[in-house]
């Protein structure tokens, strides 16, 4: 087996660093407050890897420090790999910063191992990323040699080896105590480690070494999880007529919807949006999606919704073929069968509708915030932005009002005091100052508002009780 | 209308309050209440201060103690302190509270109140239905000392409250009192409440939420606000209650320990007979008058204010000290007592310093004295538990040490809870250079990238700035111990200590000094192991028994001053730094006094002071010395003239300024809080012209005022420094007489000193000293003295190899066979001890046995497990890997911190890899300016705070240090060479000065690079 490792060590600073080139940026882990991730511009100043916040900060002025974000890079390094996928069959992510592809697979189609590196290259350069690489008849030999910049493409398996064998076994990906019990028997090199049979190295050695060495040299089976691309449902339906009234498009719609919905239920899964690209006769396309507000699988409860977003079209010139993709699909939990339970549901299916009906960024959703300010009570929340199982609401003690005028009225009838003073003092922090005296009033009619009085002791009108 | 708040936390209920209690009493004090009752939470911390502030400050308001509590349940009350007995109670009560849970935490519940008889119960309702079942047993047990309690902070449902609260009171007939269950002086602190209530509850303010008090109510409000709150009769009650509340925390009166004093004598006899006893030992060859009567004058003063039991207790534990072979020694003011040097507390003749009893104790002081004694830092714990068995747990207690925010904390933590990035806040805390005087941290915080303009940054700034000196929480003293005769907790609450075995009182060292209250110190001091582990291996290899007495006892010997004057002081107390080993070749102390001053002119005061210049001016007779008077002639005459020691400046300012003991006494105070509290420049005027009403010049008096301000708080007291010089000469004596058992000592008590273990072992062997490494046949768990062909020498002992427990040890010298083992493989069979076995290994210690350490470890790490049977059978191949020179001196390092046979610098000029140097040992052969390069490891940075920026690195070699001076300009221009190397080589220009040479230095080259692997770590001085 032949194997490309391709180590990204600026994952995260790679996307930042191109808006300010001049400023020396350091990506920093924040548990030891050390430097992983550092641009050009700081290593010119002294800044190197490893070294400690304070260290670079008193070697740089202006320093832009950054904390890590290992989900970030996560995140990143699965696009690049979705990236590669055209290009490369079996690929694995391993760790937060690397690649490892298979080459001896994809020979068949490429000629040699220059060809196969040069439609990489290639697809790499597209992404603009610092990459290092090699080529290793092992992952964790190419894994090494392409943290090292090594930066070889080779087949020579001697060339390769000797490599290998010239760097530190601080190089490794052993542990640190590891590394240094090796040093302490004059084990520096990866070629003195190598030459000791993994039998003696058993002997003195926990299993993770072993393994790790077993697996560098090929002698033990490295077994990997390949990257498998997010599996897309597309269909698509050419229509034998064409289509030049919206009511009439129901039914292909309701055909590929039966399709996504056996997709979907043979795989327990469900999804929350829906692409359509309509073509016309003029070859031009309308493209719609369609969003639920909880995760739907069935084709009914999707026809619903599709219905009232198609009742938005308008044709330009008729409908001649008509796709269907879903790209984010997710596992399907059980639903709550609980009696009281179901008018959330009922609830959420009003929410798909009117998401279908207005568009997503138009349903918003009040949520209840922890905040004496009464403005600061609630807030819209946009329902795309909204997890609904996620939240939790604080409960405040005081009594409010059922109704909350919008802006203040200055006080407009005689009123009789029930309760209050309530003082409200908030907002220093956010520069929404408010400093009021909130009082429980009724009027003549026996209404029961809720006054304020400000500092300048003008009165207020602000909510009426029910 | 009078008022007296009730209920009022401090910034001593951690993280509640938000103001100091001097702050909340000046603030009552200025709104006209008649009283304030300090109840923070669980806690009596905060009340010394405020008690303090008033008696300062002469404030009209009167405090009333008491504590504020939340039961398991969560119902809340106060307890109030009518009386003394009433505040042993609450004491107790706290007491058992905390000692129920760990640190910081308490534990109540309503049975605990069961036992009140004598504290007044302020009871806050909930407003809930529990709160019948409440009333019901409050009224029961305690219907006569109780109130219900109404706080009106003007939040919803209060009238409903309110009227709740009143229907309880008319059912249960308990009277009610208002109150504002206070939190801040004053509603401007309102944003630090808010900043404080997120620290505690860990998020920001943003998402705090309702845990965010909702107005600035709870602060100390006007009474005319206060009437329209409340009706009169609450308010009225608040005085009723505080007319009931009599005790006054100067009522608290220390009772020391009774038994230690025989039966049928007084304190004061059997002290006069201890110390008849003492003058026996100390002044062998009788007394001189002016003794015998400073002597009478002290007991004579120790009797009239009733100290005799405080020098009983200290001396009974220096004797059991004495008696277990514990090495000690009083120190600090105490120094200037005869009586403690006669009670043998103190180790410092009195005829070689010049005492003043008053700086120890007087009338004007109206404090108890202070004694410091240091004992041998690893026996310390022996002379803590003999007190804690001596008295129980119950009457001995360390006192507390009052943690507070500084500016890290600060800014870490208000940071946060304002919503500024983690990563941004380590970057200013980073940054800040707080020894910065010029440039304020708030500016340089802004200069580090915060937008001081804009809101949120001045909201930070301005918080930082507030919480700076908030306590956070209570931590133990190191070593200060108060002892009483009757349970501590009567006296002030006890509460668990992070330590296990410790508890700690809710007072700092303050507070007992404010209240008169005594502590003993019970401190650690390494040079005390040092010199007693030495003086048992002289017994032992020379049968030669020496004590501390016996060695100052004999005249100042010439040898051993002339080794001090050449600053061959390396392991020597208290002159051992860069800084004494550069003055002593130009002070050249040749007696037991210049010794003292050497020690005390050496520190920040006499530098900024200007007296050191002075001074060696006129030692060297290169300026002639003059006194204004006769008067300042004997105070002054011992330094030449120039003021050196606090106890000068305070006998000046009573001699030529006229002076009382107290007023001098506040002078002192003031001068060592000057930086602080600018209280030094009111004693201005007073100086300039008490000096010249008795004659003195206006030039004299101004420049003996700007040596006072220069002294500030680094001034050195002479006793402290005389206490010092004492064990400075004994151990420059004995490394002089016997180096071998010196340095073997100083070895077996690291750590401690300034110097590191390597340095202390190269210092040996250019001393000709022979030591010989770490074998497994031939070493004991501490380093010890070996006689190898009638040579001294010292072994290494195992305690020197990295992660080797003394465990581990002692089971390998049980099975080790008495000619040794034979072999690495019967080291492995019989050893038990995997990970010992390896380090060993590593360290060389297996060199008796193999000569390849790396084969060495390879084979200890075979686990595969053998039968002896079989053994030979089964024999694995040896390692091939064979270490270079370099490879061991590694191995040295990385193993022990040390190498006996190799330097890095000698074998890296060995292999041809360093530039041309000048080794330390050919330094002096250069001319004055002369240019030169000098190389070496980083070994030590010190950049003191007199040094306007300078940074002393000091570069060790093979045979010695360099002292290398490092302008700021040349650091700044080389900073990365500067911070990050650990190889440094410098260029620059030789200074040299009576016998003293520094390198200047210009050019910086990093080399660190040469020695990978090696870890070599700077200690950093300020």
């Amino acid at each position: 087996m032949m194997w490309l490792y391709l180590h990204f060590p600026c994952l995260q600073l790679d996307s930042i660093a191109e808006d300010a080139p001049t400023e020396a940026i350091v990506i920093v882990e924040q548990t030891h407050n050390t430097i992983v991730q550092l641009n050009d511009k700081a290593k010119q100043l002294g800044v190197r890897l490893g070294m400690g916040m304070a260290t670079a900060a008193s070697l740089v002025n202006n320093l832009q420090v950054l904390p890590y974000d290992s989900e970030l890079s996560r995140q990143r390094l699965t696009k690049i790999a979705h990236h590669l996928y055209i290009v490369s069959a079996d690929i694995a992510l391993m760790d937060e910063q690397g690649l490892v592809l298979r080459i001896d697979t994809m020979l068949k189609l490429y000629n040699d191992v220059g060809c196969y590196w040069q439609q990489i290259e290639r697809d790499l350069t597209s992404l603009n990323l610092t990459v290092y690489f090699a080529t290793g008849y092992t992952p964790y030999a190419a894994q090494v040699l392409a943290q090292q910049q090594v930066n070889v493409i080779s087949d020579n398996r001697a060339e390769l080896k000797e490599h290998l064998n010239r760097q530190r076994v601080t190089s490794l990906g052993l542990s640190e105590k590891q590394k240094a019990a090796l040093q302490r028997i004059g084990v520096l090199q990866v070629g003195q480690l190598v030459s000791l049979s993994l039998a003696d190295l058993a002997k003195r050695f926990d299993i993770t070494l072993v393994n790790y060495i077993g697996r560098l040299t090929g002698q033990l089976v490295h077994s990997l999880t390949f990257f498998i691309p997010h599996e897309n449902f597309t269909a698509q339906c050419e229509l034998a007529h064409e289509i030049d009234q919206v009511t009439f498009l129901n039914q292909p719609v309701a055909h590929l919807l039966g399709k996504l919905a056996h997709f979907l239920i043979t795989r327990n899964q469900v999804c929350s949006e829906l692409y359509f690209i309509f073509t016309l006769r003029d070859q031009s396309e309308i493209k719609l999606n369609v969003i639920s507000a909880e995760p739907l699988s069935k084709a009914q409860e999707w026809q619903n919704l599709v219905d009232i977003k198609l009742a938005t079209l308008t044709l330009s010139s008729p409908v001649i073929v008509i796709k269907l993709f879903v790209t984010n699909t997710q596992a399907a939990v059980s639903q709550n069968q609980d009696f009281l339970k179901m008018k959330r549901g009922n609830v959420n299916a009003l929410i798909s509708m009117m998401i279908a009906k207005l568009g997503q960024e138009r349903v918003c959703m009040p949520i209840p915030t922890a905040d004496h300010r009464p403005e600061n009570a609630n807030r819209l929340v946009c329902i795309s932005d909204l997890s609904m199982r996620k939240l939790q609401f604080e409960k405040g003690e005081s009594l409010r009002p059922s109704i909350l005028l919008p802006t203040p009225l200055q006080l407009r009838q005689p009123m009789k005091i029930l309760q209050g003073p309530e003082r409200v003092e908030a907002g220093w922090w956010d520069d929404r100052v408010i400093i009021r005296d909130y009082f429980i009033a009724h009027n003549q009619q026996g209404q029961c508002y809720w006054l304020f009085r400000d500092q300048r002791k003008r009165w207020f009108e602000h909510g009426l009780f029910c | 209308m009078m008022y007296a708040e009730l209920v009022c936390q401090s910034n001593f209920s951690f993280l509640t309050g938000a103001s100091h209690p001097e702050e909340l009493v000046s603030q009552a004090n200025s709104l006209g209440y008649h009283s304030l009752a300090l109840t923070d939470e669980c806690s009596v911390a905060g009340v010394v201060k405020a008690f303090q502030h008033i008696k300062e400050n002469k404030l009209a308001i009167k405090l009333i103690v008491g504590s504020f509590f939340k039961l398991d349940s969560g119902a809340q009350f106060v307890l109030l302190c009518p009386n003394r007995l009433a505040y042993a109670e609450l004491c107790r009560v706290i007491s058992n509270a905390r000692k129920r849970a760990k640190k910081g935490q308490y534990q109540l519940a309503l049975w605990d109140l069961k036992s009140i008889k004598h504290c007044l119960i302020l009871w806050l309702p909930k407003g809930s239905l529990e709160d019948d079942e409440n009333a019901k047993w409050l009224v029961k047990y305690h219907k006569t000392r109780l109130w219900l309690a109404i706080k009106r902070h003007l939040k919803a449902g209060e009238t409903r409250y309110i009227t709740h609260c009143q229907q309880l009171s008319e059912q249960f007939k308990i009277p009610i009192v208002a109150c504002s269950h206070v939190l801040m002086h004053h509603r401007e602190r309102f944003p630090l409440l808010h900043a404080i209530t997120a620290i505690r509850i860990r998020k920001s303010i943003d998402e705090a939420g309702f845990a965010l008090a909702s107005n600035a109510e709870a602060s100390l409000r006007s009474l005319s606000k206060l009437t329209q709150l409340y009706p009169n009769s609450w308010i009225e009650q608040s005085i009723a209650i505080a007319t009931l509340c009599q005790f006054d925390l100067a009522q608290l009166r220390y009772e020391y320990p009774q038994e230690l004093v025989p039966q049928g004598l007084s304190a004061i006899t059997y002290l006069r007979q201890l110390v008849t006893k003492g003058i026996a030992v100390r002044f062998p060859n009788g007394l001189s008058d002016a003794i015998k009567k400073t002597i009478e004058k002290e007991l004579t003063l120790i009797e009239e204010l009733e100290y005799e039991y405080f020098f009983l207790t200290i001396h009974d534990i220096v004797m059991f000290a004495k008696d277990s072979g514990i090495l000690y020694q009083g120190r600090g003011s105490a120094a200037n007592s005869i009586v403690c040097y006669c009670l043998e507390i103190t180790s410092v003749d009195p005829r070689q310093i010049s005492v003043l009893f008053e700086r120890f104790i007087s009338r004007e002081r109206n404090e108890p004295p202070d004694i410091d004694v240091d004992f041998e830092h690893h026996r310390r714990e022996e002379v803590i538990q003999y007190i804690y068995q001596k008295y129980g747990r119950e009457r001995a207690a360390l006192a507390a040490t009052v943690i507070t925010y500084r500016l890290k904390s600060a800014i870490r933590d208000i940071g946060k809870s304002l919503g500024i990035c983690q990563t941004q806040l380590e970057f200013f805390i980073k940054r800040i250079n707080r020894r910065n005087q010029d440039v304020p941290w708030q500016t340089q915080v802004v200069q580090l990238g915060l937008a001081g303009e804009s809101a949120k940054g001045r909201q930070f700034l301005q918080l930082v700035e507030q919480i700076l000196g908030f306590p956070r929480h209570l931590s133990q003293h190191v070593g200060g111990f108060v002892i009483s005769s009757g349970p501590l907790y009567e006296l002030v609450p006890v509460e668990n200590a992070a330590m296990a075995e410790r508890t700690i009182i809710q007072w700092d060292k303050t507070d007992l000094e404010s209240l008169g209250l005594l502590k003993v110190d019970i401190l650690a001091l390494g040079m005390l192991s040092a010199i007693r582990k030495c003086f048992q291996l002289i017994k032992c290899n020379h049968q030669r028994t020496l004590n501390i007495a016996d060695i100052t006892a004999l005249d100042d010997d010439e040898k051993v001053y002339s080794m001090m004057q050449q600053a061959d002081t390396v392991g020597v107390f208290q002159i051992e730094s860069r800084a004494q080993m550069s003055m002593l070749p130009r002070l050249k102390p040749a007696c037991y006094y210049d010794l003292v001053i050497q020690i005390a002119i050496v520190r920040p005061g006499p530098i900024q002071g200007n007296m050191v210049h002075p001074f060696l001016l006129r030692r060297a007779k290169e300026q002639a010395v003059s006194y204004p008077s006769e008067a300042v002639k004997s105070i002054l005459e011992r330094t030449l003239g120039v003021p050196i020691f606090q106890e000068q400046v305070i006998k000046i300012a009573m001699v030529a300024a006229g002076f009382s003991g107290g007023e001098a006494d506040q002078l002192r105070r003031a001068m060592a809080a000057w930086n602080k509290t600018g209280e030094l420049y009111k004693f201005k005027t007073k100086l300039l012209q008490g000096m010249q009403t008795r004659g003195y010049n206006t030039a004299f008096a101004e420049q003996l005022y700007n040596q006072i301000r220069g002294f500030g708080e680094y001034g050195f007291p002479e006793s402290h420094s005389a206490s010092f010089a004492v064990l400075a000469y004994v151990s420059a004596w004995l490394k002089y007489y016997y180096p071998v058992e010196f340095y073997t000592s100083l070895l077996n008590s690291l750590p401690m000193g300034f110097y590191s273990a390597s340095q202390l072992v190269q210092d040996a062997q250019q001393h000709q000293v022979c030591v010989l490494p770490v074998c497994v046949n031939a070493s004991v768990f501490d380093h010890c003295v070996v006689k190898v062909n009638e040579r001294a020498c010292i072994r290494l002992g195992f305690r020197q190899v990295k992660g080797v427990q003394h465990d581990a040890i002692e089971q390998l010298l049980a099975v080790r066979p008495l000619k040794g083992f034979t072999s690495i493989a019967e080291v492995k069979r019989r050893v038990q001890s995997q990970p010992l076995c390896h380090q060993l290994a590593s360290s060389g210690a297996f060199a008796c046995l193999s000569d390849n350490r790396f084969d060495s470890r390879w084979q200890m790490m075979n686990q595969e497990h053998h039968l002896p049977l079989f053994e030979p059978l089964s024999e694995d191949q040896h390692h091939t890997m064979i270490p270079s020179s370099f490879d061991n001196m590694l191995e040295d390092y990385a193993s022990l911190g040390l190498s006996l046979d190799h330097h890095p610098i000698r074998l890296l000029d060995d292999a041809g890899l360093l530039p041309r140097f000048t080794r330390a040992s050919h330094l002096n052969q250069h001319e004055n300016r002369s240019l030169i390069t000098v190389l070496g490891l980083v070994v030590g940075k010190q950049s003191p705070g007199t040094a306007s920026g300078v940074t002393f690195i000091t570069l060790e070699d093979d045979t010695g240090n360099v002292n290398t001076i490092v302008w700021s300009a040349t650091a700044k221009a080389q900073q990365q060479t500067y911070l990050t190397s650990k190889v440094l080589l410098v260029k620059g220009m030789v200074e040299k000065a009576n016998g003293v040479a520094h390198v200047i230095a210009g050019k910086l080259v990093d080399l660190s690079d040469k020695l990978q692997g090696v870890n070599v770590t700077s200690r950093s001085f300020r």
